[in-house]
C-alpha cells in the first residue's frame, strides 16, 4: 500500500502516533516530501489539539496584576469580580454555599468558578494549589507550558520543525502550509511570538481579506494578554465573516476585561446569526451565573437543553438550582438523567444520595453516599464526600456520628474549612468551649469567605465575655454577609455593651 | 402635680389685658361630699372666630427655617410655634378645656388673658354648650362643678343647675335591723344613700341609732353624686353652631341627656360603673351612639332609642386613660401603655404598644383636609399622632402634656394647645400645607415579613414519590435501617482507623490535645512550608514533642527534617517551618504527611496531610 495513503488513512482515522511513525517514515526516505511533511505537521497538531474557545484558568499573577480593569469597585451587576452586589437575584448563603469569591457554588466545575479573585496574595498562594485545583501563575504558563513541553519531550531525534530557522515569509505566502504550520507552532510547540509572526505575514500576504487570519491574530494577541488588540482583531474578522467561534472568542476576551454586559451583548448577536446554539447558549448562561443571576442562568440552561439534552453541564446547574431551591425531588430527576447520560462519578452519587434523602426517598439515600464515598478519586472528594455524609447522621439525630464524620472529612483533607465549623458547633454543644474556639478559628482562617466561623466565634467569644475578639468577628462575619441576622442582632448587642461602658 | 390653693385667680399672665383666652380657677371649698377625684383647677380656654382678613394675623408667627420641610416623624417641620408660655401656671386637663368665640363678634386680638371668674368649688369639666336659638350672643360654654352645672354667661357665672335628686330606688333600712343584714349580705347590690350608711354605722348604738332616726326623719332621702364626665351632643343639626344638648355622667353610674333650653332630663341610661371618659356621636333628633369608657375596665355603647341599657360592652385589659371616636370607631389608650381600636360592636381592629404612659388624647380633626387622627401625649414628653395605627407625626415637649386641645383658634382652622403638668400653655399651629400620610413607621416587624414566602410549588414528582412512600413505606424503613447501621459501621470502622493511626489533625485524648495545621507558600521549586501546632487543652502543657516528616524522598528535598518543639503552652499556636526543595522537573506533586510525635512513641501524636502544589520550574529553565 502505499504510505502516504496509509498515512492518510490513519490520519483520517485519528490514530495520529502512528500517522506520525509512518510520515516519519516517508520523510526519512525524502525529505523534501511535502505532502507528508504536511500530514505530520497535522498530526503531530491534532494531537495537542485544544479548542481555544473553551475556558481557561486565570492565574495568579491575573488575578493580581491586572491592568485592564478599569474601575476598582465596578457597578453592581457589571464586574464578574468583586463581591457580588447585595442586590443580587440570587439565594442568599444562609441557603445556597459560596465559593471563595463569594459566589454561590455552581453545578459545574469550570476554570474561574472556585477561584474568583482572592482578597490577598497569600491566600491566592495558599488556597488549595494542590495537583488536582493547581491554580497557574498565570495563564500563559500552566496548561499550556504542560502541553507543550509533553509534545517536546515526546521526541527522540529533536523537534520536528526548528523555529528558529524557519523562513516565515517564505511559508506566510503558501496559505495551505502556512495554515497548518501556523496551528503547529500555536498548539504543539506553543510558541505564540513564531506563531503570531506568521500569521502577521501571512495576513499581510491575502492583503488583510482573510478572516481566518485574523481570528489567529486575535487568538495570539489573547494568549500574550493583549486583549484589546484581539478585541480588534476578532471584530475585524467578524466584518468578512460570522462563526460561532468569533462571537466566543469576543466574548472571551471582554470576560478577560471584566465587561460581562458587552460580552453577553455579542453573545446574543451571535444567536440572531446563529439561532439556537448552544455553545452561544452556554456562554450566556455562565456570564449569567457569575453575575449572581441564578435565575436567568438557569432559564439559558433551560434552553440548551431544549436542543442539547445530554448537556452536562446545563443538567447538572438546573439540578443544583433546584435543590437548593427546596425541590430535592426535581434536583434528583436531573441527576438521574447524568446518571444516564453516563456520568458515573463521586459527586453524581453524593448528590443523588443528598436529593434522595432531602426528597425522603430514604431507601436510596445512604446507598447512594456510600457509593459515592468508594467512587471517591482523591482526599478532597472524601472529606467532601464524609461531610455531606455527617450532615445526614444529623439529620437522623446521632450526633456523635457526625462528630465522626466531620472528623474523618478532616482527616481527608486537613483545611476542610465548613467539616471544622461544624466540629466546632458540635463541641460547643458539648461544652468544650476551648476546643470549639480552636475549630472556629481554624476554620476561620482556612476560609475567610465563609461566615459562619466567623459568626460561631464571635457568639463564642461573647457567651465567654471577650467581647472586643467578638466584635472584630461579627464585623468579619458582616463584611462577608452583610445580610446575616444573626450577626447584626449580636453587632447590635456589642454596640449597646460598648456605649453602656 | 403642684396644686394652687389660693382663693382667686391664677396670676402671672404676661399678656396683654384683652385676652380672648379665659382663665378662671377656683380653690377646693369644704363640700360635703367626698369627691373621688383631685381637687382640679379649672380652665376654659376660648375661641375666637374670625371673621375679617384684613389685618395682620394675630397669631405671631414664627418662621423656622425648616417650614418648608416635609411632615416628618419628628414633627417640627408639620407645625409653627404661635405662643409659648413656660409660666402660665395653668393647671387643668384636657376635659376642662374648650375653644370658644367668647363675644361672638369675629374680633380676635391675639393670645392674651381676657377674663377670669372664681368657682366656687372645683371644676371636672367644661364645655362649649349652645343652647336657644343659633348665632344669639348670649350662647354661652357651661362649666360643671362636682354638684352642680354652672353657666356662664357675659363672662360671667350665669346659672347653676342643680344637680337632679333622686329619692327612687333609694332604700333605708329604718324598719329593721334584719333589713340591714339582709343588705350586707345579699350579693345584690343596693344602692344606699350617704345618711343611710351612716346609719348601719352605728348598729352597736341603739340609743344614738334613734336619734339619728328622730333627727332626719323628715329630710327627705337624697344621694348627692359627682358629675365623673361630660360631653355634647348636637340636637338636631349638624353646623358648629347649632344647638346642642349637654350630657353629663354621674357617680352613680347614669347618663343623663339634658335639654338645650330647659335643662330637664330628656333621657337617662343606666351604665353598670361610673363612666370616666364620653365619647357622643350623631344628633340628639335623628340618631346616636354615647360610647363611655367606665371604671370597671370597660366601654358601653348606648343608641338611641328607648333602652336604657348599653347596647355594646367592649372589655378592657386595662383601665382607660382616653377615648376618642373617629368615625365609627372607638380609640381606647390604656393604662398598660397600649392604644387600640375598636369597632362599635367591640371588634378590635388594631392595637399598638405606647413607648410611655398615656397622659391625655386628643381628636384631631383638621376639616380643610377632613383628616382624622388621634393626638396623644405620652409621659415621655411626646406629643404623638396616629393615623388609624401609624406614627404621622410626633411632638417632643420640654415637660409632660396634661392638657390638649384641637380646634379653630384665631384664624387658623387646626390650632393644637397643649398644657403641661409645670403649667406651661404651648400653643402650635398646624401648617396648611402639611398632609399626613398613614404610613407604617413604626417599629415592628419589618414589611418583608408580610410578603408570601416563595415556597416552590408541590410538583408532580413530589407527589409520585409521596405515592411511592405510601405504597412502600415498611420496605422503605426496613432499607433505610439497614443502610443506616450499614453507614453506622462504616464510619465507625473508618474513625476507628484513623484514630489508631493518628491520621487526625486534632487529638481528642484527655492528656494531650494538640490540633496541627499545615501550610505551603511559594511557587516552587523551592517552598516553604509552615506547620502550625496548637495546644488546645485549656491548663496542660505539652512537652518532649517533635515535628518530622514523610514524603517521596526522589521528588522532595526537606531541609529541616526533624524538628524539636519547645515547651507548649496551652492555647497558644505555634509556628514552625521548613524549606521544601522540588527535586522534578516533570510537573509531578505528591503530599508530604506532617507528624506530631512524642518520646518513647512508635506512633505519631497527629498527623497533617499537604498536597503539594505542582512546582513551576519550568518557566525558570
Amino acid at each position: 500500500m502505499d504510505p502516504l495513503y496509509m498515512a492518510n488513512s490513519l490520519f483520517r482515522r485519528r490514530r495520529f502516533e502512528d500517522c506520525v511513525q509512518v510520515c516519519t517514515e516517508i520523510l526519512e526516505a525524502n525529505p523534501y516530501d511535502q505532502a507528508a511533511w504536511f500530514l505530520k505537521l497535522r498530526s503531530l497538531t491534532e494531537q495537542t489539539y485544544v479548542d481555544e474557545v473553551d475556558m481557561d484558568e486565570e492565574g495568579i499573577a491575573e488575578a493580581f496584576l491586572d491592568d485592564t480593569a478599569i474601575a476598582d469597585v465596578a457597578r453592581p451587576g457589571t464586574s464578574l469580580k468583586g463581591p457580588p452586589g447585595t442586590t443580587s437575584r440570587g439565594l442568599s448563603q444562609g441557603i445556597r454555599p459560596v465559593s471563595q469569591s463569594g459566589r454561590p457554588l455552581s453545578g459545574f466545575v469550570r476554570p474561574g468558578t472556585q477561584g474568583g479573585r482572592p482578597g490577598t496574595m497569600e491566600q491566592a498562594l495558599r488556597t488549595a494549589r494542590t495537583a488536582m485545583t493547581a491554580r497557574p501563575v498565570t495563564s500563559a504558563s500552566g496548561r499550556h507550558v504542560r502541553l507543550g513541553t509533553a509534545s517536546m519531550l515526546t521526541e527522540p531525534g529533536g523537534p520536528f520543525v526548528d523555529v528558529s530557522k524557519l523562513n516565515m515569509s517564505k511559508y506566510s505566502q503558501r496559505p495551505a502550509l502556512a495554515k497548518a504550520l501556523f496551528e503547529y507552532l500555536f498548539h504543539h510547540e506553543n510558541n505564540v511570538r513564531a506563531a503570531l509572526d506568521l500569521a502577521a505575514l501571512a495576513t499581510e500576504a491575502c492583503q488583510f481579506g482573510d478572516w481566518w487570519w485574523k481570528i489567529q491574530l486575535g487568538k495570539c494577541y489573547y494568549r500574550l494578554g493583549m486583549y484589546r488588540d484581539a478585541e480588534s482583531q476578532f471584530k475585524s474578522s467578524l466584518k468578512h465573516f460570522s462563526t460561532i467561534d468569533m462571537f466566543l472568542y469576543l466574548g472571551k476576551v471582554y470576560v478577560k476585561l471584566d465587561q460581562p454586559l458587552s460580552a453577553l451583548d455579542y453573545y446574543k448577536r451571535g444567536l440572531e446569526k446563529f439561532p439556537n446554539n448552544t455553545s452561544l447558549l452556554i456562554a450566556i448562561a455562565r456570564i449569567h451565573e457569575g453575575l449572581n443571576d441564578l435565575d436567568s442562568a438557569v432559564e439559558y440552561y433551560r434552553q440548551v437543553l431544549k436542543y442539547d439534552s445530554t448537556c452536562v453541564e446545563a443538567i447538572a446547574c438546573i439540578g443544583t438550582h433546584h435543590f437548593y431551591n427546596d425541590q430535592p425531588e426535581i434536583a434528583l430527576r436531573f441527576y438521574r438523567r447524568l446518571l444516564q447520560v453516563g456520568v458515573y462519578n463521586a459527586e453524581l452519587f453524593t448528590n443523588l444520595g443528598l436529593c434522595c434523602f432531602y426528597a425522603q426517598q430514604y431507601d436510596m439515600a445512604i446507598s447512594c453516599l456510600l457509593r459515592g464515598l468508594q467512587l471517591s478519586p482523591n482526599d478532597d472528594n472524601t472529606a467532601d464526600v464524609w461531610y455531606n455524609i455527617g450532615h445526614i447522621t444529623l439529620a437522623v439525630g446521632s450526633v456523635s456520628l457526625a462528630y465522626q464524620c466531620f472528623k474523618l472529612a478532616l482527616t481527608s483533607n486537613n483545611s476542610h474549612a465548613e467539616a471544622y465549623n461544624n466540629l466546632g458547633v458540635i463541641e460547643w454543644r458539648r461544652g468544650r468551649g476551648e476546643q470549639a474556639m480552636t475549630c472556629f478559628q481554624s476554620s476561620a482562617s482556612i476560609s475567610p469567605h465563609l461566615y459562619q466561623p466567623h459568626y460561631n466565634l464571635a457568639a463564642a467569644s461573647e457567651k465567654t465575655g471577650n467581647l472586643h475578639s467578638s466584635y472584630s468577628c461579627v464585623k468579619k462575619s458582616l463584611e462577608v454577609f452583610p445580610e446575616h441576622l444573626d450577626s447584626a442582632e449580636l453587632m447590635k448587642q456589642l454596640q449597646q455593651h460598648f456605649a453602656a461602658l | 402635680m403642684r396644686f394652687c390653693n389660693g382663693a382667686a385667680t391664677v396670676t402671672s399672665f404676661p399678656w396683654e389685658p384683652a385676652i380672648p383666652i379665659n382663665i378662671a380657677s377656683s380653690a377646693a371649698g369644704g363640700d360635703v361630699c367626698a369627691e373621688p377625684f383631685p381637687p382640679f383647677l379649672f380652665v376654659c380656654v376660648f375661641w375666637r372666630r374670625e371673621k375679617m382678613s384684613a389685618r395682620t394675623h394675630p397669631v405671631s408667627r414664627q418662621r423656622s427655617p425648616d417650614d418648608q420641610e416635609n411632615s416628618g416623624i419628628s414633627g417640627a417641620g408639620a407645625w409653627l410655634d404661635a405662643h409659648y408660655d413656660p409660666v402660665a401656671s395653668l393647671y387643668t386637663f384636657s376635659s376642662c378645656m374648650a375653644l370658644e368665640d367668647l363675644n361672638r363678634d369675629g374680633d380676635h386680638k391675639g393670645p392674651s388673658l381676657s377674663f377670669e371668674t372664681p368657682l366656687l368649688d372645683l371644676p371636672h369639666g367644661g364645655q362649649r354648650l349652645l343652647h336657644g336659638q343659633p348665632l344669639t350672643p348670649e350662647l354661652q360654654p357651661l362649666p360643671w362643678q362636682q354638684a352642680r352645672c354652672l353657666r356662664l354667661q357675659e363672662l360671667r357665672p350665669y346659672f347653676n343647675l342643680p344637680y337632679p335628686t333622686f329619692s327612687k330606688s333609694l332604700s333605708f333600712p329604718i324598719l329593721h335591723i334584719p333589713v340591714s343584714v339582709t343588705l350586707r349580705e345579699g350579693n345584690k347590690e343596693v344602692p344606699l344613700s350617704v345618711r343611710s350608711l351612716k346609719y348601719l354605722q352605728l348598729e352597736d348604738d341603739a340609743e344614738l341609732q334613734a336619734s339619728f332616726l328622730a333627727t332626719f326623719r323628715h329630710i327627705p332621702l337624697r344621694r348627692k353624686s359627682v358629675i365623673t364626665a361630660m360631653a355634647i351632643l348636637k340636637k338636631s343639626h349638624t353646623e358648629d353652631d347649632a344647638v346642642s344638648c349637654l350630657v353629663v355622667a354621674s357617680e352613680n353610674g347614669d347618663i343623663y341627656v339634658l335639654d338645650p333650653e330647659a335643662f330637664t332630663v330628656l333621657k337617662q341610661f343606666l351604665l353598670p360603673s361610673p363612666a370616666v371618659f364620653l365619647s357622643v356621636t350623631g344628633l340628639h333628633d335623628v340618631d346616636y351612639h354615647i360610647s363611655a369608657a367606665c371604671r370597671d375596665n370597660c366601654i358601653y355603647t348606648f343608641k338611641s332609642g328607648a333602652s336604657t341599657t348599653p347596647r355594646y360592652k367592649i372589655p378592657l385589659a386595662s383601665q382607660p386613660c382616653g377615648l376618642q371616636r373617629i368615625n365609627k370607631d372607638v380609640v381606647v389608650g390604656c393604662m398598660d401603655d397600649s392604644l387600640a381600636s375598636y369597632s362599635v360592636k367591640g371588634r378590635r381592629q388594631w392595637s399598638l404598644r405606647l413607648p410611655a404612659s398615656l397622659t391625655c388624647m386628643e381628636l384631631l380633626h383638621h376639616r380643610p383636609r377632613s383628616f382624622k387622627a388621634v393626638v396623644v401625649a405620652l409621659q415621655n414628653r411626646e406629643v404623638r399622632i396616629y393615623k388609624d395605627k401609624f406614627l404621622v407625626n410626633c411632638i417632643t415637649v420640654d415637660d409632660v402634656v396634661v392638657g390638649l386641645k384641637f380646634g379653630p383658634f384665631g384664624r387658623e382652622d387646626g390650632v393644637l394647645l397643649m398644657v403641661t403638668q409645670g403649667g406651661a400653655l404651648l400653643v402650635k399651629i398646624l401648617k396648611r400645607s402639611v398632609s399626613f400620610e398613614a404610613k407604617d413607621l413604626t417599629p415592628g416587624p419589618p414589611a418583608a415579613q408580610l410578603d408570601k414566602l416563595n415556597i416552590p410549588k408541590r410538583t408532580r414528582v413530589y407527589v409520585e414519590q409521596m405515592a411511592r412512600e405510601k405504597a412502600n413505606a415498611s420496605t422503605m424503613h426496613s432499607v433505610f435501617q439497614q443502610d443506616l447501621s450499614r453507614l453506622r459501621l462504616q464510619i465507625t470502622q473508618a474513625y476507628a482507623k484513623a484514630v489508631t493511626s493518628r491520621l487526625t489533625p486534632l487529638t481528642a485524648s484527655p492528656d494531650c490535645s494538640l490540633k496541627i495545621a499545615a501550610q505551603v507558600q511559594g511557587l516552587g521549586p523551592i517552598f516553604r512550608l509552615t506547620v502550625t501546632v496548637q495546644n488546645t487543652s485549656p491548663s496542660k502543657p505539652v512537652t518532649n514533642c517533635y515535628i518530622t516528616f514523610r514524603c517521596d524522598e526522589g521528588l522532595y528535598r526537606i531541609t529541616r527534617k526533624f524538628i524539636q518543639m519547645p515547651l507548649l503552652v496551652p492555647t497558644v499556636s505555634y509556628n514552625f517551618d521548613t524549606m521544601v526543595q522540588c527535586t522534578d522537573d516533570m510537573g509531578r506533586a505528591e503530599e508530604i504527611s506532617v507528624y506530631v510525635v512524642q518520646n518513647h512513641t512508635s506512633t505519631p501524636l497527629i498527623t497533617a496531610v499537604l498536597n503539594m502544589p505542582v512546582s513551576e520550574t519550568i518557566i525558570v529553565t
